[in-house]
């Protein structure tokens, strides 16, 4: 059965109240039509929890969609480790309208790798005797102190592929990478935007970065919105 | 006459030597692999997932799948190597890049430093310092010796929120270069030849050892 699907039909499964995983590290691998997709649930959607790098932060290129997204006031809690360049969410955070966790990005992307890997927690030292510890357990593993930190998931991940084939199977090159693998893995039902969608077996085996297992959906992307 | 970030930035592109795995963050670290002698290969980490060699252009139409930390088209990479985020922490967190540079809103006489909130403002950004400073075998602090208002930026016991308890190794100024570690504090050990010893101990707000084979910097252009 193939897993190709629209745009519309994937983003129907993000309910409200769901948390939400959106892959990207700026404009490098973020799924720009499945963020666009999301923002024309303003109204529709609310009390969602976002978990994203940097919140499809825009950084001059709008069709991040990163501030309309967080302007439709659907988020009502991010988990991010960058916000720097999203005004719109600075100002939310400011004005009380939405929560934010800040995390170190290496425990970030740790909590969401061990979220889709079935473990549930890891030790880190990253962060111990600094305000990231607080309220936090601390573990003494032979005489050095670490942090225990408890998994990501999400009921709806949205990342990004190069490529897809029809069963699932999706390549990313370089940066793009990013956040989408850890994510498709964490995710409850997981839908990727790619780039181009070609025949089984097209894509080498070993070259395959997102094994289908992890797929439920794929869409294909409107070249348009990834002219930089 | 070069600005401080500029001569800051020279010496530690003088210091980085032939062959090293370096992870450059914002501000005046950034500024650095243009000053490298053309006959060093550096390999520069970044946060996202890549290592690379050569030198960055800003990003282009079409180059959104290479793109780094900083939005910038990362470089060629005949002898690279991309990966996802969290392989890329592994390699920062474990202790596999030998060498970060960082900027620094305060650094301690404990060998703490501060680099990612100012006390009462709510935190922007933490990005991959924590990380970088908990793994990396060595941490070099890159930053003005002062603030804008004149307070020393080294400092006994840091005022700001901390980023890693005990991390850094060295700091650079526009003074000069210090070793610190958490039981010695803060050692002078190289100065820009436009500042006595007595100048640079009245910017910083901690005892400083003054090393016994104290040198004089030349960063190969005039400073003034």
């Amino acid at each position: 059965m193939s897993k190709i699907t629209t745009f519309e039909k994937a983003i129907d499964h993000i309910q409200s109240g769901m948390t939400v995983m959106l892959g990207g590290f700026f404009l490098s691998g973020s799924p720009f039509g499945l963020v666009k997709e999301l923002t024309r649930r303003k109204g529709k959607l609310e009390n969602l929890t976002l978990i994203s790098n940097d919140m499809a932060s825009e950084m001059g290129y709008p069709q991040a969609y990163g501030n309309a997204l967080i302007d439709t006031g659907m988020i009502k809690k991010c988990i991010c480790t960058v916000m720097t360049h999203n005004k719109v969410a600075l100002k939310r955070v400011a004005d009380g309208l939405m929560e934010s966790e800040m995390l170190p990005m290496g425990t970030f992307a740790e909590r969401i790798r061990i979220g889709g890997a079935g473990i549930g927690g890891f030790l880190t030292p990253t962060g111990v005797g600094t305000p990231i510890a607080e309220g936090k357990p601390i573990i003494n593993v032979d005489g050095v102190d670490y942090i225990l930190e408890k998994p990501l998931k999400a009921d709806v991940s949205l990342v990004y592929g190069s490529m897809a084939d029809e069963n699932g199977n999706v390549y990313i090159t370089g940066t793009a990478r990013n956040f989408n693998i850890a994510m498709a893995t964490a995710g409850k039902f997981t839908v990727a935007e790619v780039l181009k969608i070609v025949k089984p077996g097209e894509i080498d085996p070993s070259m395959v970065t997102i094994p289908a297992p992890f797929i439920d959906a794929i869409v294909l992307a409107n070249e348009e919105d990834y002219k930089l | 006459m070069i600005s401080n970030r500029e001569r800051i930035a020279r010496k530690v592109a003088l210091d980085i030597q032939d062959g090293e795995f370096v992870n450059f963050g914002f501000g005046i670290p950034y500024s650095i692999p243009p000053y490298f002698d053309k006959s060093k290969k550096i390999f520069f980490q970044n946060e996202p997932g890549v290592v690379c060699f050569g030198t960055h252009t800003p990003a282009e139409n079409g180059y959104y799948e290479m793109l780094d930390a900083a939005n910038r088209y990362v470089c060629e990479l005949a002898r690279g190597a991309f990966m996802d985020t969290p392989t890329s922490f592994a390699m920062i967190r474990g202790g596999h890049i030998g060498k970060t540079v960082l900027g620094a809103l305060q650094v301690d006489s404990h060998a703490n430093i501060a680099n990612w909130k100012t006390p009462g403002m709510p935190a922007t950004a933490i990005g991959g310092a924590m990380d970088l400073c908990a793994g990396c075998p060595q941490v070099l602090v890159t930053m003005e010796s002062t603030t804008k208002t004149g307070a020393p930026k080294m400092v006994e016991t840091c005022s700001y929120p901390l980023t890693a308890v005990g991390r850094v190794t060295m700091v650079y100024t526009e003074l000069g270069v210090f070793t610190v570690n958490p039981k010695d504090g803060f050692t002078l050990i190289e100065r820009f030849p436009d500042y006595s010893v007595d100048q640079i101990l009245a910017k910083v707000d901690a005892p400083v050892a003054i090393s016994p084979d104290l040198k004089i910097i030349d960063i190969g252009v005039p400073l003034d």
